[in-house]
Protein backbone atom coordinates (compact mmCIF):
# COMPACT_ATOMS: atom_id res chain seq x y z
CA UNK A 1 0.00 0.00 0.00
CA UNK A 2 1.36 3.34 -0.69
CA UNK A 3 2.77 4.90 1.79
CA UNK A 4 0.21 7.75 3.84
CA UNK A 5 1.78 10.83 4.28
CA UNK A 6 0.91 12.13 8.28
CA UNK A 7 0.22 15.97 8.58
CA UNK A 8 -0.37 17.77 11.28
CA UNK A 9 -4.02 19.34 12.05
CA UNK A 10 -5.71 21.22 14.86
CA UNK A 11 -9.41 19.97 15.15
CA UNK A 12 -12.71 22.03 16.24
CA UNK A 13 -11.99 20.83 19.80
CA UNK A 14 -8.29 21.82 19.93
CA UNK A 15 -6.78 19.02 19.99
CA UNK A 16 -4.07 18.29 17.39
CA UNK A 17 -4.25 14.96 15.27
CA UNK A 18 -2.73 13.50 13.04
CA UNK A 19 -4.10 13.38 9.29
CA UNK A 20 -3.42 11.07 6.55
CA UNK A 21 -2.74 12.07 3.18
CA UNK A 22 -2.10 10.38 0.10
CA UNK A 23 1.87 11.24 -1.42
CA UNK A 24 1.41 13.45 -4.43
CA UNK A 25 2.45 11.45 -7.88
CA UNK A 26 5.68 12.90 -9.80
CA UNK A 27 5.91 14.70 -12.84
CA UNK A 28 4.30 13.63 -15.97
CA UNK A 29 6.78 13.14 -18.24
CA UNK A 30 7.31 12.88 -22.10
CA UNK A 31 7.02 9.52 -23.86
CA UNK A 32 10.24 9.79 -25.76
CA UNK A 33 12.53 12.67 -24.21
CA UNK A 34 11.25 11.87 -20.87
CA UNK A 35 11.61 15.51 -19.90
CA UNK A 36 8.79 16.75 -17.26
CA UNK A 37 5.27 18.10 -19.12
CA UNK A 38 3.95 21.53 -18.83
CA UNK A 39 0.71 22.13 -17.52
CA UNK A 40 -0.10 18.99 -16.09
CA UNK A 41 -0.79 19.33 -12.32
CA UNK A 42 0.48 16.61 -10.13
CA UNK A 43 -2.65 15.28 -8.26
CA UNK A 44 -3.66 12.00 -7.55
CA UNK A 45 -6.44 10.07 -10.49
CA UNK A 46 -9.76 11.68 -7.61
CA UNK A 47 -8.76 14.71 -7.75
CA UNK A 48 -7.76 14.81 -11.62
CA UNK A 49 -11.70 14.18 -11.92
CA UNK A 50 -13.08 17.17 -10.93
CA UNK A 51 -10.66 19.32 -13.22
CA UNK A 52 -12.17 20.47 -16.52
CA UNK A 53 -10.39 19.10 -19.81
CA UNK A 54 -8.56 21.89 -20.36
CA UNK A 55 -7.48 21.97 -16.75
CA UNK A 56 -5.93 18.36 -17.65
CA UNK A 57 -3.10 19.36 -19.87
CA UNK A 58 -2.31 21.30 -22.87
CA UNK A 59 -4.31 21.07 -26.14
CA UNK A 60 -1.82 20.50 -28.60
CA UNK A 61 -2.10 17.14 -30.47
CA UNK A 62 -0.59 14.78 -28.23
CA UNK A 63 -0.84 17.31 -25.64
CA UNK A 64 0.00 15.47 -22.40
CA UNK A 65 1.79 12.53 -24.20
CA UNK A 66 4.76 14.37 -25.66
CA UNK A 67 6.50 17.69 -25.07
CA UNK A 68 6.36 20.54 -26.98
CA UNK A 69 9.55 20.19 -28.67
CA UNK A 70 8.90 16.59 -29.42
CA UNK A 71 6.18 17.09 -31.43
CA UNK A 72 7.49 19.64 -33.66
CA UNK A 73 10.15 17.53 -34.95
CA UNK A 74 7.47 14.73 -35.25
CA UNK A 75 5.71 17.34 -37.27
CA UNK A 76 9.01 18.37 -39.08
CA UNK A 77 9.72 15.28 -40.32
CA UNK A 78 5.91 14.83 -41.69
CA UNK A 79 5.68 18.00 -43.71
CA UNK A 80 9.19 17.15 -45.20
CA UNK A 81 8.10 13.36 -46.03
CA UNK A 82 5.71 14.39 -47.95
CA UNK B 1 14.64 30.28 -40.90
CA UNK B 2 14.64 31.20 -45.03
CA UNK B 3 11.82 34.10 -45.64
CA UNK B 4 8.97 31.83 -47.63
CA UNK B 5 7.40 32.99 -50.58
CA UNK B 6 3.40 33.62 -51.40
CA UNK B 7 1.71 30.24 -52.33
CA UNK B 8 3.92 27.64 -50.39
CA UNK B 9 1.93 24.95 -48.74
CA UNK B 10 3.54 24.68 -45.43
CA UNK B 11 2.66 22.54 -42.08
CA UNK B 12 2.38 24.16 -38.61
CA UNK B 13 4.58 22.35 -36.24
CA UNK B 14 3.80 23.95 -33.19
CA UNK B 15 0.66 25.62 -30.98
CA UNK B 16 -3.04 23.67 -31.13
CA UNK B 17 -3.68 23.85 -34.85
CA UNK B 18 -0.19 21.71 -35.74
CA UNK B 19 -0.47 19.56 -37.63
CA UNK B 20 -2.53 21.15 -40.07
CA UNK B 21 -1.82 22.33 -43.22
CA UNK B 22 -1.63 26.23 -44.33
CA UNK B 23 -0.41 28.26 -47.16
CA UNK B 24 1.10 31.47 -47.11
CA UNK B 25 -0.66 34.82 -48.23
CA UNK B 26 1.47 37.45 -47.81
CA UNK B 27 5.09 38.48 -45.68
CA UNK B 28 4.53 40.89 -42.90
CA UNK B 29 8.25 41.30 -41.83
CA UNK B 30 11.68 39.07 -41.10
CA UNK B 31 9.48 36.69 -38.38
CA UNK B 32 5.74 37.20 -39.41
CA UNK B 33 3.72 36.15 -42.38
CA UNK B 34 -0.05 36.07 -43.10
CA UNK B 35 -1.30 33.13 -43.32
CA UNK B 36 -4.30 30.69 -44.35
CA UNK B 37 -5.83 27.26 -43.85
CA UNK B 38 -9.02 28.33 -44.96
CA UNK B 39 -10.54 27.40 -42.22
CA UNK B 40 -13.44 25.44 -43.70
CA UNK B 41 -10.71 23.29 -44.99
CA UNK B 42 -7.72 23.15 -42.95
CA UNK B 43 -9.00 24.33 -39.55
CA UNK B 44 -6.09 27.44 -39.92
CA UNK B 45 -8.06 31.19 -40.47
CA UNK B 46 -6.38 34.03 -41.59
CA UNK B 47 -3.64 34.99 -39.84
CA UNK B 48 -0.75 36.09 -38.75
CA UNK B 49 2.13 33.21 -38.17
CA UNK B 50 5.47 33.22 -37.27
CA UNK B 51 7.90 31.55 -39.91
CA UNK B 52 9.59 28.94 -36.53
CA UNK B 53 6.30 27.53 -36.12
CA UNK B 54 5.48 26.07 -39.92
CA UNK B 55 7.69 23.84 -41.99
CA UNK B 56 7.09 24.33 -45.61
CA UNK B 57 6.80 21.28 -47.84
CA UNK B 58 7.34 20.70 -51.59
CA UNK B 59 4.18 22.54 -53.07
CA UNK B 60 3.48 25.70 -54.49
CA UNK B 61 0.29 27.55 -55.24
CA UNK B 62 0.73 29.62 -58.23
CA UNK B 63 -1.61 32.49 -56.03
CA UNK B 64 -0.89 36.43 -55.99
CA UNK B 65 -0.47 38.02 -52.59
CA UNK B 66 -3.34 38.49 -50.42
CA UNK B 67 -5.77 35.69 -52.17
CA UNK B 68 -9.17 35.05 -51.51
CA UNK B 69 -10.22 31.87 -49.48
CA UNK B 70 -11.80 30.83 -52.99
CA UNK B 71 -8.94 30.89 -55.14
CA UNK B 72 -6.69 29.04 -52.71
CA UNK B 73 -9.29 26.02 -52.62
CA UNK B 74 -9.17 26.45 -56.51
CA UNK B 75 -5.17 26.65 -56.31
CA UNK B 76 -5.63 23.40 -53.81
CA UNK B 77 -7.51 21.10 -56.05
CA UNK B 78 -5.11 21.62 -59.01
CA UNK B 79 -2.38 21.02 -57.24
CA UNK B 80 -4.15 17.96 -55.70
CA UNK B 81 -3.60 18.87 -51.93
CA UNK B 82 -6.85 18.08 -51.26
CA UNK B 83 -6.20 14.21 -52.12
CA UNK B 84 -2.54 14.26 -50.91
CA UNK B 85 -3.98 15.10 -47.12
CA UNK B 86 -7.03 13.50 -47.61
CA UNK B 87 -8.80 17.12 -46.48
CA UNK B 88 -12.63 17.12 -46.80
CA UNK B 89 -14.09 19.79 -49.12
CA UNK B 90 -16.81 22.63 -47.08
CA UNK B 91 -20.17 21.97 -49.26
CA UNK B 92 -21.28 25.37 -50.69
CA UNK B 93 -23.90 26.25 -47.59
CA UNK B 94 -21.16 26.41 -45.15
CA UNK B 95 -19.10 28.86 -47.55
CA UNK B 96 -22.06 31.61 -47.47
CA UNK B 97 -22.41 30.93 -44.04
CA UNK B 98 -18.38 31.42 -43.52
CA UNK B 99 -19.08 34.44 -45.82
CA UNK B 100 -21.90 36.19 -44.05
CA UNK B 101 -20.17 35.64 -40.63
CA UNK B 102 -16.91 37.59 -41.79
CA UNK B 103 -19.03 40.21 -42.95
CA UNK B 104 -20.69 40.51 -39.67
CA UNK B 105 -17.92 41.36 -37.29
CA UNK B 106 -14.96 41.74 -39.92
CA UNK B 107 -11.52 40.34 -39.05
CA UNK B 108 -9.71 44.07 -37.86
CA UNK B 109 -10.28 44.36 -34.07
CA UNK B 110 -8.98 47.74 -32.83
CA UNK B 111 -5.53 46.80 -31.34
CA UNK B 112 -4.63 48.26 -27.67
CA UNK B 113 -2.34 50.34 -29.19
CA UNK B 114 -4.67 52.22 -31.77
CA UNK B 115 -6.93 52.42 -28.60
CA UNK B 116 -4.10 54.11 -26.97
CA UNK B 117 -3.28 56.21 -29.67
CA UNK B 118 -6.97 57.69 -29.76
CA UNK B 119 -7.01 58.55 -25.78
CA UNK B 120 -4.18 60.60 -25.91
CA UNK B 121 -5.30 62.48 -28.84
CA UNK B 122 -8.81 63.24 -27.22
CA UNK B 123 -6.39 64.66 -24.18
CA UNK B 124 -4.95 67.10 -26.61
Amino acid sequence: MRAKMRVKRRTPSGKILFHQRRERPSHAKCANCKSQLHGISRKIPSEFKKLSASEKGPERPYGGYLCSSCTRELFREKARGV
Amino acid sequence: MVSLAVGTVCMKVAGRESGSICCVVKPIDKTFIMVTGPKLVTGIKRRRCNIEHLEPTEIKLEIKEDATDEEIIEAYKKANVITKFNLKLPSAGEMKAEKTKVQANPEKRETRKESKDKKTEEKK
